[in-house]
């Protein structure tokens, strides 16, 4: 890890623990999130071309104010959406170590999940590419089943899903046999 | 009384978009992997919403509002 890496990627990290993958969400869903909010910060410049025949008195004083001030509100919240779509985005991984699978979720600004399985508890686990992006770009969903319970792990939407669950399945299968068995 | 009304709806919202963008500050470098990526992004965000904050309350003192 570099100087400026901090030395605990998830809570409850040993020091012992060798991180064997990171991932998260694939780049073209953020490229989805960031184009819907290019068409909320296009408004302005609509709102511009639209008033200017119909409502000429909003291009001079005393309109041109007042609409200039709810321009840069508007602009002021639209940078706080577009921040706040990249921290979900980059505080949303997954992390895969050689004695666990580590899925850190943030659903809002407030609002952050860290949930943990142990990779002797995995029992099965699927790799899903659905829809024309995610063939073409290689991204799906990986669903852990654990034993003894009916929720999975889901990693959604995660680059090259197949290559995630193979990895898992790999260092599933390097646990001694008497680990693995136990759950089962 | 509308000037007040507008200055409370203006100061209000953007203390409360504030105190947003200050727990998304800390959200970031309290559960994000690197300090540097932490820091250089909150440092370029905050230097941008003051810019924005401070054309906004130019635009908002310039209006006229005994015109209305």
């Amino acid at each position: 890890m570099g100087v400026f890496q901090k030395k605990c990627l998830f809570p409850g990290q040993q020091d012992n623990e060798k991180i064997l993958l990171v991932t998260r969400q694939h780049w073209a869903i953020l490229l989805m999130q960031v184009g819907i909010w290019l068409l909320f910060a296009l408004l302005p410049i609509l709102f511009d071309v639209a008033t200017a025949s119909t409502f000429p008195g909003l291009r001079e004083a005393p309109g041109l104010t007042v609409v200039n001030t709810v321009k840069t509100v508007y602009l002021m919240l639209l940078c706080g959406a577009l921040f706040t779509i990249w921290i979900i985005y980059y505080l949303n991984f997954q992390v895969v170590t050689d004695h666990r699978i580590v899925d850190i979720t943030q659903k809002s600004v407030l609002y952050h999940v860290t949930s943990e399985l142990n990779l002797s508890r995995v029992q099965d686990v699927t790799a899903e590419v659905r829809g024309i992006l995610g063939t073409l770009l290689n991204y799906g969903n990986v669903y852990v089943q654990t034993a003894g319970e009916t929720v999975r792990f889901e990693f959604v939407n995660v680059p090259q899903p197949h290559r995630v669950a193979k990895l898992i399945l790999d260092f599933y299968e390097q646990l001694p046999r008497d680990t693995r068995e136990e759950n089962q | 009384m509308f000037a007040l009304l507008a200055a409370i709806l203006f100061y209000g919202l953007a203390i409360l978009f504030g105190l947003y963008s200050i727990t998304m500050v800390y959200v970031l470098l309290r559960f994000g992997q690197s300090w540097a990526t932490g820091v250089v992004l909150s440092v370029f965000y905050l230097i941008v919403v003051a810019t924005l904050f401070a054309a906004a309350q130019a635009n908002f003192a310039g209006i006229q509002f005994n015109f209305f």
